[in-house]
Parts: structure tokens; sequence; C-alpha cells
């Protein structure tokens, strides 16, 4: 199995040290970027041909503007499931507002949160959390 | 002159309603009614109505049990009855239950009848003020609301990727990485910065006086022309100001200074970046006691389904820049304090076009 990254946040900041501590636990692991919600579900929703073995981790900023990360997930689960299959969506937060939580942790393409700022322990602890197989394979 | 109290009387004697309405009508604006239904219609027309008698004693109901049917449906108008004593048992309990304000016995004299409209206007005064009162308190509360939110996301926001940067920049040794990340740090610390400036504005607004004085718009031009010199050159953005001011014109500087100060940076902000003709312009003209200033450039523009929402506090119509989503909130603030107002034209890719018209004061 292969396993990816797409990190999507409007700050630049946010994005670079989201890749940063990625490499950090897994030097070799391939980090894709997009600062605005509607990119990525492009680049997401272009990927219908692949039946690949590739699993993508999403780490999803909410709070963003024009697209936000509700709206995202919203779409998200409207693209064919055998797309939403070989992803994984994190929610980024900054702050845990309990009414936020509650509605993120109904959708079903959601697998986990992340809150800010991120660690390299919390991502590992996240990863394998979601895919217990990852961690014996490395 | 104060427009008159407008006074709803019902009674299923035609005669009543005559004299009600001749004795009143050089005071008050009265309307009358001779059955419920119609006295309901009334109350559908005029919702400015404030005071509605009714007798008692009327064959399809009483006006006991009509006061208790609209007292859900028009809370607003005060409820008086008109009743002899041999209904007063029933009078008691509804005054009791709160479906009426007070009685007026019969036959009413004149000054039964003005003593009790006047009562019931100052009583209608105190709770529409009290309504109003309470639509300014739930607006104050719900920015409030949002402020909260939204001040510990933006404040937090970029302190938490500082934070992260610094622990990301321990294990770092390469320079040219350390200093990748200290510009990037850099644009978190500055969107901060411009984050509380624009809380300091709005505070200013809020509770800020006015502080009215002559303005010179030619000073003001060279003004602005000194500050965004840097932004010019660096960004290499044609600034072009002009001003036409024929006359003196009375105004609060620092706000009008607010307001352009915003406008032209996200002109210059806002542009497009492969774009060699990069432009702002800023025109200022006083005629007639009006200045009216536009501010415009040939940037990225707003969609024209994002344009009534950008005045909001915290909408962020943009991704690509980082706004805090205060600014035009608080142009629009400043324009409500100057009794002015402002347009927007904008088409996406095309550039956008800021108009504000003020009077002076």
């Amino acid at each position: 199995m292969n396993l990816s990254f797409i990190v999507i946040d409007n700050s630049d900041l946010d994005c670079y040290i989201a890749k940063k501590l990625i490499k950090r636990v897994f030097p070799k692991m391939q980090v894709k970027h997009f600062l605005a919600a509607a990119e990525a579900l492009e680049h997401i929703g272009k990927d219908a041909g692949s039946v690949s073995e590739n699993s993508t981790i999403i780490i999803l900023d909410l709070l963003m503007p024009q697209m936000n990360g509700f709206e995202f997930i919203e779409a998200f689960e409207l693209l064919p499931l055998a797309i939403q299959k070989n992803y994984y969506v994190v929610v980024l937060t900054t702050i845990l507002d309990k009414r936020d939580l509650d509605k993120v942790l109904r959708y079903t393409s959601v697998h986990g949160i992340l809150d800010k700022p991120i660690t390299s322990e919390k991502i590992s602890g996240i990863i394998y959390d979601i895919i217990p197989e990852f961690k014996n394979m490395e | 002159m104060q427009e008159k109290i407008k006074i709803l009387y019902i009674d299923d004697e035609i005669n009543n309603l005559i004299s009600f309405k001749a004795t009143f009508r050089l005071n008050y604006s009265v309307f009358t009614a001779a059955n419920t239904a119609e006295a309901v219609h009334c109350l559908e027309q005029h919702t400015d109505l404030r005071i509605v008698f009714c007798d008692q004693r009327m064959p399809d109901k009483t006006g006991v049990e009509f006061f208790a049917e609209i007292r859900t449906t028009f809370p607003l108008p005060v409820r008086i009855l008109i009743t002899g004593y041999t209904d007063i048992e029933s009078v008691i309990s509804a005054i009791n239950k709160g479906n009426i304000f007070r009685y007026v016995k019969k036959p009413w004299t004149d000054a039964d009848i003005f003593s009790a409209i006047e009562e019931a206007n100052n009583f209608y005064q105190a709770s529409a003020m009290l309504a109003i009162k309470n639509r300014e308190l739930q607006k104050a509360y719900d920015e409030l609301d949002k402020f909260a939110y939204s001040v510990s996301h933006d404040l937090r926001g970029p302190l938490s990727g500082i934070l992260g940067a610094i622990d990301v920049a321990k294990d770092m040794h390469d320079p040219h990485e350390i200093r990748e990340l200290l510009e990037l740090m850099e644009q978190s610390v500055k969107k901060l910065d411009v984050y509380i400036l624009s809380m300091h504005d709005y505070y200013s607004l809020q509770r800020g006086e006015l502080k009215i004085t002559s303005i010179n718009f030619d000073h003001l031009a060279g003004e602005f022309r000194d500050i965004y010199k840097v932004y010019a050159e660096t960004g290499q953005i044609r600034f072009n100001i002009t001003v036409d001011q024929r006359e003196s014109f009375r105004s609060d500087e620092n706000i009008l200074k607010l307001i352009l100060n915003n406008l032209v940076s996200n002109a210059f902000k806002y542009q497009k970046k492969d774009n060699d003709q990069k432009s702002v312009d800023l025109m200022m003209e006083v005629i007639n006691g009006t200045a009216t200033l536009t501010v415009s450039d040939n940037g990225i523009g707003i969609r024209k389904t994002d344009h009534l929402q950008i005045f909001e506090l915290f909408s962020r119509a943009i991704s690509q820049e980082a706004g805090s989503g205060v600014g035009l909130y608080n142009v629009k603030g400043a324009l409500l304090k100057l009794n002015g107002e402002i347009t927007v034209d904008s088409e996406l890719h095309q550039g956008t076009i800021f108009k504000v018209i003020i009077l002076s004061k």
C-alpha cells in the first residue's frame, strides 16, 4: 500500500509546517498542498480513473475563505465512491469549538481531528489510528 | 409636526362610532370598525395602530374575548375595554390576565378617553422603546458572538502557525531553508498586526466622537501619495490621484482617512500577479457640498454574488491574500457615522471600483 498526503490550508505557513512535520515522520512521503479547497477538490475529482492501491490522507483546515472545510467535505462526499474510498479526511482546527466538532464528526469521510499547533507526534498518532497496518509496514 | 396617534374603536352601535370619531378625530387619527372581523382587517392594514378601544357587548363575541384573541397576533397596540358596570367580573379577570391595559366605563366622558389615550400612549412608547433597545442589544450580542469566535481563530491561527514554525526551525540547519521559513513567519506576524490595528479602528469607530474640521483634499492626496509610494514602486503599480475640490468641505478627517486607507490598500493588495499594467486610481471631487471619492483598480475583481457579503464582519471573498475580514466592515461603519454611502462595481478578473459619497457636515 502506498500512502500520500494532501494538505488544504489557506495559510502558506501552516501548509509549510504541515509538510515539514509529515516529512519528519515519513521522510519519503509524497505531500501535496493546496491554498484553496476548490482546487484540491478539482485535483481529487480528476483522480477518477486510478484504481490504484494508493491511500491519501487529507489534512483539511476548517475555516477558510471561499470554500471552507465544511463545504469541501460536503462536495467531497458527492464524488464517486471509487474515489472517496482512497481518501481519509483529517480535520485541522484552531479552536475546539464543541458545535463544529460535533458537526464534523457526523461526516462519514472524516476520520480524525488534529488541533493546531500540530506536532510530528500528533501526525504519526493519527495516521496509526486510521491505518494501523501502516505502522507494521514502516 | 408630529404624526397623529392612530386609534381603532370597535363597537356594533354605529352611532357610538360616529360620535367617537367626531369627538376625537381632531386630536387623533381615528379608525372605526362595526365588528371584530373589520377590526382585524384594520389591524392588518395599519400596523402602526397604537391603541384599540373595544366595546364589551357585541353580537359575535365580547370585547374581552376579542382582546384575548388579538393579544398574540397583534401584541403591540394597547388594548382598552369600554364597558358598563354589569360585566365587572369578566373585566377584572381580563385585566389580571394581562389581556387588557385598562377599561373605561360606559357612558364615557371625553376626559376619560383623553386620559386613557395619554396613559396608553406612554405605555406604548415605553414598550416600543424597549423593543428597539432589545433589538440593538441583540445586534451587539450577535456581533460579540461573531467576535469571540473569529478573534480566537484569527489571533490563534497565525500564533499557532508561528509556534509550529519555531518547533520546525529547531531542527533546521540549512540557512536558505531557515530564511524561507522566516519569511513565512513574517507574513503571519504582519497578518496579526493588521488584524489588531483593524480591531482598534473598529473600537474607535464604535465609541469615538466625531471631530469635524475643514478638509483639504489636496493635502490628503499628498499624504496618500507618500504613504503608498513604497507599495507602488515595489509592486510596480501605477498610482494616480486626481483632486477637484471647488469649495470647502467639513468632515472628520480621521474617519475619511480610515475609509480611503481601507479602499486604497485593498486596491493595492488585490492586484493580478501577472498583469504588467497594474494601476490604482483615486479620484476625489467636491461639488455642491458633496464629496465623491472613487477608488478603482484593474485587479482581480470580486464575483457579483459576493458584492453584498463583502461589507459583512469577518467575510473574506478572496483566498489568495491575507484579509482580516474587518476592513470593509469598518468602512461601512465609518460611513454610517458620516451619513455616507458606498457602492461597489466589480467584475471578476476585470477590476473593482468603489464609490463613496459623503455630504459636508
